[in-house]
């Protein structure tokens, strides 16, 4: 298998040496990215986040912030591109380039998740999953190879991402949700079908969860996501609470919350972002409603194989009392063929499950994070804005300093202030690039967003009809079966 | 105004297996039912207005014949209960499958009624029957005394006569066989019925998310968004499917086992009242046996002649009895057949008819762009 050059690069530790890309960048706080400061800076993280925490700055940072375990910065960091004229990280769209230049490979990678396993005893147990990978990408090493990873690995790899990318527009999936009461039931070894159900539910959301993830050709080749599948060991991610997908959607209110508060009026000269933002917002509202509707469903259809099995039961007593041997035999019959729909109402509740309500809850959860990255634009905008207002202050500072009153002093004087709006155009063009760099990406996203929910939609009902179908060709075998048991009785 | 039927004999001039109950008309909780009787001789019909309390007025004259030797014998047609407007819960429970507001049912009941009543060989003869069916106008509605058919009057202590040994084994087993009969029966009516409610709830459901879906459609000439707006108008059309199958299943449900149900645990009721009412009379006998033997002589000879009586009556309520019950086993059993032959074909059609239905939904996703 022909194998290009692989831009890959193996898991380091935080202190990875600081390539100076630009000296004149506002991109990246390239200092606080590699910072060796080994202070966990989520040692007192608690699932209530503050407006003033850290991890609020993953949301609304202007760059990449420092993420709770060692990441492994994106690729284009690492291998900077030499000779254009803006060195910046983001200034050109060097993701493009990622995409562009390592298309050869069509996409083709399924990653399933099974095989959970309990590991350990009491509070301190964990799930261990079997995470398979089968493709035939140049991107990896092997073509069928797996890894076990825990829950905690999941969502660590989803902080990273989050941290790396969610600041500059990318629509990163959101992590399975978290469960206490789920987990606890699993750790302290209840064998029964709620535990057994709550592990499959969380087996098949990290499934989907991992294979949304690669669907997206940039994180597909995001160094941390390709550890997160080849590697045999993986660091354990700490004080993942703070950042689970619930714990995201409270920052992304609040940090809503914060942006209102501050008012940000922005001039929106294109209305194409208000026609999506309001867009957003109603299928926020609508798919809720669905799901709401569908775990009715589910419900329903829940209790309907409870009343078919007691029926069948209540049949069944019958056909034992019954004297006429005929009807008594139907009776009997008529009991086994109710036990086995009362199988394919089991079998239907959970295809409206996992089928439908997961897949509404994930787009309910995904457009959380799409909200998440229209709120950074906003935040980006800001920021340009206040470089501009701060740059026409020491213009206008500068315009005064002829009327100083110790010429002595106004050279020096000068110089600094000349020193200081020279470095303020700098941060006012980053600004901008950085709000039409943000800008262009969102509408990138945006339009893969739809395109791929149109895909995932169309993916999940036929899976759903193939079932409902399925279900009807049992009933009639099974009325067909009954049919001359009934007709026998005289 | 008809003057009022006596109970004398008549013969029916009408097809008793072809009665038929076509139409209901609710006015608060009167309800008027439209029956429609073939004439034995040549081609009318006739087409006559009932409320339930003429139904009433029927079974109340079917009970009080007691001329009639043996009439006590006689496994009395169940008439279903009077549904009402906010209807008790005990009222609900006792109408079971007829208290779901579905107009159908109850109409083949109350036709069913009619026609075992006609088929009666005892009962037909009745003239409130031939007045029932025939005469235009409506039926006397003077109140009759209660008699002893009225369950609901007998006192408590009557109860537990139910439990009395019996004389004759045949009459012992099918006590004990009808004691089991009508529990399971009642019970299975009820998980039935539950089944019902539960599927209405699922149509109710789909259709729900039918309609919420639309919602998701979006204006535009984007083209994602326009192939998103298809999948959701497509994915509507297949949940309106889904409630169409559902509702089918239930109705069927409702029409076939769930009244053969209903009516086999009304049946088996009233065949248990029969047979207490035998039980209460051998009570009786067995009492006026002893007052004869106990009898001093000057009271002796009325005390036997009292006991011949009863004695009398009673062979009479056995001999009615037993054909009664050799009767009545053969037809329901006939009831029963016919009904889960009914459900099944039913249901299978309808499985047919879904699986056809999901089948071109699916193709049509599978050929979306």
């Amino acid at each position: 298998m022909k194998r290009p050059v692989c831009h890959r690069f193996n898991s380091q530790p935080a202190s990875l040496p600081a390539e100076d890309i630009s000296t004149n960048s506002n991109g990246p706080k390239q200092d606080s990215l590699f910072d060796d400061d080994p202070e966990d800076l989520f040692a007192e993280a608690t699932e209530e986040v503050s407006l003033d925490s850290p991890e609020r700055d993953v949301l609304l940072s202007d760059g990449p912030s420092p993420a709770i375990t060692p990441i492994t910065p994106p690729t284009s960091v690492i291998t900077p591109r030499i000779g254009h004229a803006h060195d910046d990280m983001f200034t050109r769209s060097s993701f493009d380039e990622i995409e562009e230049e390592e298309g050869g490979d069509s996409f083709d990678i399924h990653i399933s998740v099974s095989d959970p396993e309990k590991v350990g005893d009491g509070m301190n147990a964990y799930m261990a999953y079997k995470v398979t990978t089968k493709t035939s990408m140049s991107l990896f090493k092997c073509s069928d190879f797996s890894v076990k990873r825990r829950f905690s690995d999941f969502l660590g790899l989803h902080s990273k991402l989050a941290s790396k990318y969610l600041h500059i527009g990318y629509i990163v999936p959101p992590a399975p949700e978290k469960s206490i009461v789920g987990m606890t039931k699993v750790k302290v070894g209840k064998e029964d079908q709620s535990s057994n159900e709550f592990v499959e539910k969380r087996r098949s959301a990290l499934e989907r969860y991992l294979m949304r993830t690669v669907k997206h050709p940039i994180l597909l080749k995001d160094p941390d996501v390709l550890q997160f599948l080849e590697s045999s060991e993986l660091p354990r991610a700490v004080s993942t609470q703070a950042l689970s997908s619930a714990g995201l959607l409270r920052m992304v209110n609040k940090a809503a919350d914060a942006v209102n508060k501050m008012t940000i009026k922005m001039n929106e000269s294109d209305a194409w972002f208000e026609e999506k933002q309001q867009h957003f917002e109603n299928l926020d509202v609508q798919l809720r409603k669905l799901h709401t509707s569908v775990e009715s469903l589910v419900c329903h259809r829940k209790e309907l194989s409870v009343n078919t099995a007691q029926f069948a039961k209540s049949a069944a007593m019958l056909g034992n009392s019954e004297d006429h041997t005929a009807l008594s035999r139907a009776l009997s019959q008529l009991a086994e063929v109710e036990e086995k729909i009362d199988q394919l109402h089991q079998d239907q509740a959970n295809a409206d499950f996992y089928l439908f309500s997961e897949l509404l809850g994930d787009y309910v959860r995904l457009i959380t994070a799409v909200k998440g990255v229209f709120d950074h634009r906003m935040k980006t905008w800001q920021k340009w804005q206040d470089s501009q207002m701060l740059l026409q202050k020491k213009r206008e500072a500068e315009a005064k300093l002829q009327f100083t009153n110790k010429p002595d002093k106004l050279q020096q004087a000068k110089d600094e202030i000349k020193e200081e709006i020279e470095e303020l155009e700098g941060k006012v063009q980053q600004g901008e690039r950085d709000f039409e760099q943000i800008s262009k990406i969102i509408r990138k996203e945006v339009s893969r967003f739809e395109k791929e929910r149109v895909k995932d939609f169309k993916s999940i009902i036929i899976k759903y009809l193939e079932s409902l179908v399925q279900t009807q060709q049992q009933l009639i075998k099974y009325w067909e079966a009954f049919l001359p048991e009934a007709k026998a009785i005289s | 105004m008809m003057e009022e039927a006596k109970d004398e004999a008549s013969v029916l001039s009408v097809h008793g297996d072809d009665i038929k109950v076509t139409e209901v008309l609710k006015d608060g909780d009167t309800l008027t039912f439209l029956i429609i009787s073939k004439k034995l001789s040549g081609t009318g019909e006739y087409h006559v207005d009932r409320t339930y309390d003429d139904f009433e007025w029927l079974q109340q004259h079917l009970f009080a014949q007691e001329d009639v030797p043996g009439i006590q014998g006689v496994i009395f047609p169940p008439l279903p209960a009077k549904p009402q407007v906010n209807a008790s819960a005990k009222t609900m429970k006792q109408l079971g499958i007829l208290g779901l507001g579905e107009w159908q049912p109850y109409c083949k009941a109350m036709e069913t009624f009619l026609r075992q009543v006609a088929a009666h060989s005892v009962l037909c003869r009745n003239k409130a029957v031939e007045v029932f069916l025939t005469s235009s106008a409506p039926p006397g509605r003077q109140k009759i005394r209660k008699n002893i058919f009225n369950r609901l009057s007998q006192a408590v202590e009557e109860m537990r006569k139910e439990g009395h040994k019996d004389v004759d084994e045949f009459f012992q087993t099918e006590r004990d066989r009808n004691l089991v009969l009508t529990s399971c029966t009642k019970t299975a009516a009820e998980k039935f019925l539950d089944m019902v409610l539960t599927e209405q709830k699922i149509a109710v459901a789909c259709g729900h998310f039918s309609a919420a879906l639309h919602l998701l459609v979006e204006p535009g000439e984007d083209a994602d968004k326009q192939a998103f707006s298809r999948v959701c108008v497509k994915l509507s059309e297949v949940f309106e499917s889904m409630k169409k199958n559902m509702t089918s299943v239930a109705e069927n449900n409702m029409s076939t086992l769930g009244l053969g149900l209903d009516l086999e645990s009304r049946h088996q009721e009233a065949e248990k009242e029969m047979l207490f009412r035998r039980t209460c009379k051998l009570v009786e006998l067995e009492s006026t046996k002893r007052n004869a033997e106990k009898a001093k002589p000057v009271k002796k000879l009325a005390m036997e002649e009292v006991k011949k009586a009863a004695e009398t009556e009673f062979e009479h309520i056995c001999r009615v009895a037993k054909q009664e019950i050799t009767r009545f086993e053969k037809v329901r059993v006939e009831m029963l057949q016919q009904a889960l032959v009914q459900w099944c074909e039913k249901q299978l059609l309808t499985a047919k008819e879904s699986a056809d239905q999901f089948n071109k939904h699916l193709q049509v996703f599978g050929g979306m762009a």
